[in-house]
């Protein structure tokens, strides 16, 4: 015990002795570059400095977003966890975004600069518009256009539900105009008005064409406005329809045949070719999916299109999106002004394919039930649920899903072609 | 620029709906040049769903299933006690 106590002593006294006197045995490895080690308290207050909650309360650059604010944008990845987790609001997306967000506002340790996995995450995937297009191929495969096909009409309602990407739009300037601290050029309005196509790849895609620094802030409300489909359309739904519309029943679909599935793709492709080029990059991907899918030949390669290689970019994709996160991009009043543009764009979306869908009974023709215009804002196959699930609230017997998914695809290819209108504005600007 | 978004709308949706007037055209087309290859698919489908049918067991066959498997339950049931 004597003895336990005399060395603790003597450990105590040399730590003392370390703190006060600098040490000369750095000079012996002067060859290591190093020529003396600093005291004791100097190294415990160097070594504090390099924590993170030294930088979180003193950023190195006095400026708040590197302080406080990164602190504040980890609660944000904690915020999009818990709703993606708990809450079951688009996980697969919003789990590697919300980890991402956190890991991009570590202090110090430089994830997102150069040299940083999520810089070359965000560089080779999403800046190069990599990422979204293999997703669009993933999406592609898992399509099956099949009810647009049978009825083809209902395409046009996704058609008319692309009308919120541009009332969005000119929403995003008048904020800009009258709003201070709002300052949106054309190029930020137009990324801001896709979010109404209700397509996460569409929107991060030319959000990182047209506006990079908005891409977080569009990518996050994207897909939240998703999850929230349910909640946001049946209201609108609702207000546009008599309860009478809503029990119209639509006849039964026609068997629709292998050739006319395989034909379908390249038919869309073509029309791409001559009327939108600069739609070619979606649609081209989109289509490919969907002719692996169709022609029955390379059932591996359309399996690893629709699952393994999705599930892989995913996650890269979340991540590289949450890399994007930063406080300086993030909390600011455009961000505020782009959460509430994304809700008008799926309102404005929602109502008008239920109008359009109710200009549609006024010509003669089998009728179509109002429901399933609002499905032409894209989310699929959620806003076909939605569509299904307030068709059997006003009559429990009709089943309107299979009718919904017909416009829901069909407001894939028109977001697509609206993403492609959108990105002539940069040959345009030249 | 508030003008600039205005045209850049009627540009915009005028070339969606143009695009998917266009494309319901196309279907429309395909699936009348398509009709023969089509017919042919919905015969075939027509014939393996009345062969799904016809394989099934006749309902006197069913009952016998039926009874076998319950027999085979309580059995499992009454063993468990």
């Amino acid at each position: 015990m004597k003895k336990m106590t005399f060395i603790f002593f003597g450990l105590i006294i040399i730590l003392l002795h370390l703190t006060c006197i600098p040490s000369n045995a750095g000079e012996e490895a002067a060859g290591a570059g190093i020529r003396s080690i600093p005291t004791m308290t100097k190294m415990v207050g160097d070594f504090f400095k390099s924590t993170g909650l030294s930088s979180f309360i003193f950023p190195a650059n006095k400026q708040w977003t590197d302080g406080i604010g990164r602190l504040i944008m980890v609660g944000i990845g904690i915020l999009l966890l818990y709703l993606a987790v708990h809450r079951q609001f688009e996980p697969l997306l919003l789990v590697p975004i919300g980890f991402g967000a956190i890991l991009t506002n570590i202090p110090l340790a430089g994830m997102s600069d150069p040299g940083g996995i999520l810089y070359y995450i965000y560089n080779i995937g999403i800046k190069s518009g990599a990422f979204p297009l293999i997703i669009f191929m993933g999406i592609g495969a898992l399509t099956d256009f099949g009810p647009m096909l049978a009825n083809p009409k209902t395409a046009l309602l996704g058609a008319a539900a692309q009308f919120g990407i541009f009332t969005t739009l000119i929403g995003a300037l008048l904020l800009s105009k009258y709003v201070p601290g709002i300052n949106f050029d054309l190029f930020d309005a137009a990324s801001i008005g896709i979010i109404g196509g209700a397509d996460g790849p569409t929107a991060i895609f030319l959000a990182s064409r047209l506006s990079p620094h908005l891409l977080g802030s569009i990518a996050v409300a994207a897909y939240s406005y998703m999850a929230l489909v349910p909640i946001i359309q049946p209201p609108i739904m609702r207000l546009f329809t008599t309860p009478d519309e809503r029990k119209i029943r639509m006849k039964q679909m026609r068997y629709v045949g292998k050739l006319e599935k395989i034909v379908f793709p390249l038919s869309v492709l073509g029309l791409c070719v001559f009327l939108l080029p600069s739609a070619a990059p979606l649609i081209g991907f989109f289509m490919f999916g969907n002719l692996m899918r169709e022609c029955g030949v390379v059932e591996r390669l359309s399996n690893t299109a629709q699952n393994a290689l999705l599930n892989i970019v995913t996650v890269f994709l979340g991540l590289g999106v949450g890399a994007q996160m930063s406080a300086e991009q993030f909390l600011n009043i455009s961000t505020l002004g782009i959460l509430f543009l994304g809700a008008i764009a799926f309102s404005i979306g929602t109502a008008s394919g239920v109008l359009m869908a109710k200009i549609m009974n006024l010509f003669p023709g089998s009728k179509v039930n109002p429901l399933i215009g609002s499905a032409g804002v894209s989310a699929v196959p959620m806003a076909a649920r939605v569509s299904q699930k307030l068709g059997m609230d006003a009559d429990p017997e009709n089943f309107l899903l299979m009718h919904a998914m017909g416009p829901n695809v069909a407001g894939v290819i028109g977001s697509a072609v609206a993403a492609g209108v959108l990105l002539t504005l940069k040959d345009m600007a030249g | 620029m508030i003008i600039d978004g205005l045209k850049l709308t009627l540009l915009g949706m005028a070339v969606v709906f143009s695009f998917l007037g266009l494309l319901v055209v196309i279907i429309h087309l395909s699936a009348r040049l398509l009709k023969p290859f089509t017919e042919k698919d919905v015969t075939a489908y027509e014939f393996h769903a009345r062969r799904k049918v016809t394989t099934l067991p006749p309902s006197g066959d069913k009952r016998k299933i039926m009874a076998v498997i319950s027999a085979s339950v309580s059995a499992y049931r009454a063993g468990r006690k």
